[in-house]
């Protein structure tokens, strides 16, 4: 079946299965290569993106679910010539070593200051419990995150 | 092979209205978080997806005098959010939060949780000790609603019939002092199932205990009330003796198994010692 | 060369990492990623037995599917049975392993590879597996080491005996060390195998190039292993190629072959290009654990707390092959007795197949599992001496100068008394509980952990550094990038060097055809042997740029520096010049302004086997751990409030990473503690998925209190030690310490989950 969905602010068609993935409509279909898959389950969260807003695991939303939705990846978040607070604050922090986590913890970390635009370090943390990373011990992604607060609210 | 058809109604008429549409072996989700991990884990796909997570009406919490009711289609995000939640049922809010992760809790339904009937699902504890009703819609467009106490059968054995939907969930808002807590005891802090989890609904006078409900999860084939401590409680005054005692009938009606996430010994262990620690702080 | 005096420009600053902005842009493509017109897609039939006789495979119903372009098995490998030699460099006898691509004769362990279907597109691979008919006649197969040691016990391979190999050390008559000893403390500690899981999976693409090499481009830890590859195909080595992508997380788990194999088996028969990603279930059920032990530690030692006499038995389960265990269990001997003068040890160790899932490379490489071994030691022998475990620890530290039970004496700085004085002290007061069932612990664990290759391997590595006409400079390097900035520290070391921006500095790594050999990002090596080769390879040309300088400018060489994309006087700054003007210059000379260096490793012979006496590591990182936790009898959940850590790093390159590095180990080491093991039913693991084998969340962790002494005694660039696997080794014995203190109870296993704990307190 065809489905329509707005991606990353632009308007894509795509044709699915109604048994696929959002997160392979996503990654064979419209190519979206960003959007990682760590388990296929919903355990890992490496996945992650935004769907009309909110954070969601795509490899447990079936295609047709996404149809007429806001699908929002982390290169919707910013590029090389505009990147985001939260890009920056992940550079600049040291919150990236292998990098496979990263697009879909900074999705999070996005819908996480959409809804708490000044959270504390203990929320940050629940905030992202959804998203595992096996290299940082997560300390740094949790400093990127308070310091792209702290940028988003001076 | 021809495809699994798939129907995502946008309100209770186009809903109805598709009903006759529907083949014998259908499958209602919502989140889909747990019909995913199921059919690549080799559960067979239906032959109809019927996706009600976008029917207006399941959407909704409202409150009629006294009586609440929960649309099948709220997610776990909109429970802990809601108002009328948090400030009526704050335990059933405390079990929504602590489901999954925020990415399971943006999409995964208070309607597919008690439908899964996971022994360790989360809100059950927490309705059961609300003695909610259970809501259903049946293919041939008729309604019926039980008590939730009547719907868990055995593991993973619901009194939903297989041409049935749950709609929604309704209870009587616990008066404004009643004491209520949900606990979650896991294997880590984040993104986890529980081992063993615990609802507890206490109406008190004083040191006396007028009423009390008390719930179970993933110690037995279903979530459960213990109706042995119940009885035990009611009406009298909580001291540690009592309490001693309330943690020893509990095993009356607990039958937990052995698995991957835990023994027996364990689960009833801490069923015991976390059930005397919510009745010790209510009356402290 | 005047950074010397250590007025570093970019190292032992905190930089972002050279590859991060790609990263977060989510424009790296991983090996997963890649796409090529016409891929086939792979997948493998494994077995759903541990142990069973492979009668035989009818793959004729899976070839008639519409869309499968081949069916493999065993016979249709030119090579399936090779030997794997662990030194890539310098062959060591005596202990070789058996490596097999798909399953013959026998099956091994629950997963093992049987056969491998490629088609247009993976639901047809689906269902091209489900029509491989394979004929298995079930064994009664061997799970537990001891067992598989019996006489008459079940043979995992074709030899007469399921012991791979064993290993001693002698120091002193242990005799006579006990019947000096006041106290005599015995346990039997027991470690779990455990995953690296790592996010990415093993995944990669392979394609037949127009010249008709075949081309293999996975996420792997070594791409050396492109002679592996020609040897089963019967290919020369160079007609393979091999690229590493950056790895989305090694650990070690992608230190042997994964892929790569099955991707080339497929180009070489169809001469078309093909993908293949593991499942996560695959992935945790079929690729290589770290090894589960049984290690009895029987400790003496005298009122004043010196420790007399230590008598090691350590037993290894190598589960289904051979692949690295003699090398681990080799770590697991030399470290056995952890940082600590002993006055008489002896150490023995055995490792031994199994039908479980076959243990290799993970990180720590059998120096961590010794380490909870004996840092819990530790802990009981203060406890039964009545002493301060810090009090203890220190009576007994080893010291720059000292010899290990080996022999072999420890040149190089070590200080880890002052981390372990450092943990404590950062630690503080025991945090007060105000709640009936939650009682407070603090734990400390310090170790020693090698960095850099066992020194008979010969290990060299080697680096190309160049500068462009403009200034700007480019590195060809074999780095595999994993993770840990491989290949962000090569940059950064040129551009010190050389007076250049990090951003200045263009890396080329991993890529056997491309980049030169840098050796495998394994054993903590990289930073040590590659970041060496760049070293002096950059300096090379540095030297060639300041000798041109002197020359132009009429100064003396000792009065020259490169910084700021200039060449600099230091006695008068109003004669410097560009340095793409003295680029220029070299180049229309004839200088030379590139260099392949290459960097050796100091070089030993193998160690006495018979009397375990010997040098095996050219250096050790010296680090400890701080715990505090805070205990919930009611449900046995141990809380983790404060975590300290302290390392000698040598000099760190970017503090930035190296904080990195220490705290992200410190989690991978706290889940080994916390709540990590494969569960097994007769070799069948029943967690194979990331609901079940439990990793900590953000949510399950505090922050960690890092502390960096920098002595500048290590081997590496600038007197930098090595800390990718260092950083993780103390974490779960601290982790235990704490609990034990908190509960007054002891544990002896890992993990120590809440059930366990509940379990200690109960008894």
């Amino acid at each position: 079946m065809n489905i329509e969905i707005k991606f990353n602010g632009q308007t894509k068609s795509l044709t699915v299965k109604t048994t696929q993935s959002l997160l392979s409509a996503l990654r064979e279909d419209a190519k979206a290569k960003e959007v990682k898959d760590g388990c296929s389950e919903g355990d890992c969260g490496a996945c992650t993106i935004l769907m009309d807003g909110k954070a969601v695991n795509s490899c447990l939303v079936l295609a047709p679910a996404a149809d007429g939705c806001e699908i929002v990846t982390v290169k919707g978040l910013g590029d090389a010539s505009n990147p985001s607070t939260l890009q920056r604050g992940f550079v600049t922090s040291g919150a990236i070593q292998c990098g496979f986590c990263t697009a879909g913890m900074v999705v999070s970390a996005k819908a996480l200051l959409d809804t708490n635009p000044n959270p504390s370090r203990a929320e940050i943390r629940e905030g992202l419990a959804g998203n595992l990373c096996r290299c940082t011990g997560y300390q740094k992604i949790i400093d990127a995150v308070e310091c792209a607060a702290q940028k988003n609210n001076s | 092979m021809s495809e699994v058809k798939y129907f995502r109604p946008k309100s209770y008429k186009e809903l109805n209205d598709l009903l006759d549409q529907l083949p014998d072996f259908f499958l209602a989700v919502a989140g889909t978080t747990d019909f995913i991990p199921a059919t690549r884990n080799g559960a067979p796909y239906p032959d109809a997806i019927l996706d009600i997570s976008q029917v207006a009406e399941f959407l909704l919490i409202k409150k009629d005098d006294l009586r609440i009711s929960i649309g099948a289609a709220v997610t776990m995000a909109d429970l802990f959010t809601n108002k009328i939640i948090v400030e009526n049922a704050p335990a059933l809010a405390s079990a929504a939060k602590s489901l999954g992760a925020p990415q399971t809790r943006n999409r995964a339904t208070i309607g597919g949780n008690i439908a899964n009937a996971s022994p360790s699902a989360d809100t059950a504890p927490v309705l059961l000790t609300l003695n909610a009703d259970v809501h259903f819609l049946a293919k041939d467009g008729s309604t019926r609603q039980i008590p939730l106490t009547g719907f868990f059968q055995d593991y993973k054995k619901t009194a939903m019939r297989a041409d049935e939907i749950i709609t929604g969930f309704s209870f009587d808002a616990p008066a404004s002092d009643t004491w209520s807590r949900f606990a979650k005891i896991g294997q880590r802090n984040g993104a986890t199932i529980s081992v063993v989890n615990m609802a507890v609904l206490i109406s008190k006078e004083g040191t006396r205990c007028t009423d009390l409900k008390v719930a179970f999860g993933a110690v037995g084939p279903v979530p459960l009330r213990s109706p042995s401590v119940e009885s035990l409680a009611t009406g009298k005054i909580m001291d540690q003796e009592l309490i001693g005692k309330c943690a020893k009938a509990l095993q009356l009606d607990i039958s937990p198994i052995s698995d991957i996430r835990g023994s027996a010994e364990y689960r009833r262990d801490v069923a015991a010692n976390i059930l005397a620690r919510a009745l010790t702080d209510a009356f402290a | 060369m005047s950074f010397k005096d250590k007025n570093f420009r970019i190292v032992g600053k905190p930089m972002p990492r050279h590859d991060a902005w790609e990263k977060v842009l989510g424009n790296v493509s991983y090996a997963g990623d890649h796409e090529i017109p016409g891929m086939l897609h792979v997948k493998v039939l494994r077995s759903e037995y541990a142990a069973a006789r492979l009668i035989a495979i009818d793959t004729s119903a899976a070839l008639a599917v519409k869309g499968v372009e081949t069916v493999l098995t065993a016979e249709d490998v030119p090579n399936n049975e090779t030997v794997t030699k662990f030194g890539q460099t310098h062959t060591v006898g005596g202990f070789e392993g058996l490596y097999r691509v798909l399953a013959e004769k026998k099956v091994r362990f629950f997963g093992e590879a049987v056969a491998i279907v490629a088609a247009k597109s993976p639901e047809i691979c689906d269902e091209a597996l489900k029509l491989i008919r394979v004929e298995y006649e079930p064994l009664e197969g061997v799970f537990d080491p001891a067992e598989a040691l019996k006489p008459g016990a079940y043979l995992v391979g074709e030899d007469d005996s399921n012991l791979i190999c064993q290993y001693k050390v002698r120091k002193g008559d242990i005799g006579a060390g006990f019947a000096k000893a006041d106290v005599i403390v015995e346990n039997t500690y027991r470690v779990p195998q455990v995953d690296h899981a790592y996010l990415e999976t093993e995944c990669g693409s392979a394609w037949l190039a127009e010249d008709g090499v075949l081309t293999i481009r996975a996420s792997t830890q070594v791409i050396e292993h492109f002679r592996g590859i020609a040897e089963v195909l019967g290919l020369p080595q160079n007609k393979v190629r091999v690229i590493a992508p950056m790895v989305g997380g090694g650990f070690g788990g992608k230190e042997d072959i994964t892929v790569e194999t099955f991707l080339a088996l497929v180009v070489f028969k169809t001469s078309k290009p093909c993908t293949m990603t593991w499942t996560r279930e695959e992935s945790l059920l079929s690729h290589g654990k770290r090894h589960a032990y049984t290690m009895k530690y029987k400790t003496g030692a005298s009122s004043d707390g010196k420790l007399v006499a230590l008598e090691v038995d350590i037993l290894s389960d190598a589960g289904a092959y051979v692949y690295l265990s003699p090398w681990i269990l080799l770590y697991s001997t030399v470290k056995a007795t952890g940082p600590y003068n002993i006055e008489t040890v002896k150490v023995d160790a055995r490792t031994v197949l199994t039908n479980n899932i076959f243990a290799s490379a993970n990180r720590g490489f059998g120096g961590v599992q010794v380490c909870f071994a004996y840092e819990r030691q530790m802990d009981e022998v203060a406890k039964a001496l009545g002493m301060d475990p810090l009090e203890l620890r220190r009576k007994n530290f080893l010291h720059q100068g000292d010899a290990l039970a080996t022999g072999r004496v420890l040149e190089h700085a070590v200080e880890t008394e002052q981390t372990a004085i450092n943990v404590r002290k950062m630690l503080g007061e025991k945090t007060v509980s105000d709640k009936a069932n939650i009682l407070i612990g603090q734990g400390i664990a310090s170790s020693m952990m090698s960095y850099g290759r066992m020194t008979f391997l010969h290990d060299t590595s080697r680096s190309y550094v160049s500068i462009e006409l403009d200034g700007s400079v480019t590195i060809r390097c074999g780095v595999q990038d994993i993770g840990c900035g491989q290949k962000s520290s090569l940059a950064s070391i040129a551009a010190e060097v050389l007076g250049v921006e990090l951003t200045d500095v263009t890396v080329y790594f991993g890529d056997t055809a491309l980049t030169p050999l840098a050796g495998t990002t394994t054993a903590t090596r990289q930073l040590y042997m590659s970041g060496n080769a760049t070293l002096k390879a950059a300096q090379y040309i540095r030297d060639n740029l300041l000798n041109k300088g002197a020359e132009v400018l009429k100064v003396a060489v000792e009065d020259l520096d490169l910084a700021d994309n200039k060449l600099v006087v230091d006695s008068d700054p109003s004669l410097a010049m560009p340095l793409a003007e003295l680029v220029k210059i070299c180049a229309s000379d004839g200088v030379e302004l590139f260099n392949l260096a290459q960097f050796n490793a100091p070089a030993r012979e193998f160690m006495d086997f018979t009397t375990g006496q010997g040098q095996v590591f050219a250096d050790f990182t010296f680090g400890s751990h701080g715990i505090e936790v805070a205990v919930d009898t009611d449900t046995g959940k141990a809380e983790v409030l404060k975590y300290v850590s302290s390392y000698d790093v040598g000099q760190a390159l970017n503090t930035l990473s190296a904080e990195g590095q220490i705290e992200g180990g410190a989690i991978y080491g706290l889940g080994y503690g916390m709540t990590e093991e494969i569960l097994y039913e007769k070799g069948r693991a029943l967690n194979a998925n990331l609901a079940t084998y439990l990793i900590p969340t953000a949510m399950d962790v505090p922050d960690i209190e890092v502390d960096m002494i920098e002595s500048h005694g290590g081997i590496g660039p600038f007197g930098a030690k090595g800390l990718g696997e260092p950083s993780s080794v103390p974490s779960a014995p601290a982790f235990v310490n704490a609990v034990c203190n908190a509960i007054g109870k002891s544990l002896s296993e890992l993990p120590a989950t809440p059930e366990r704990i509940l379990r200690a307190l109960k008894n």
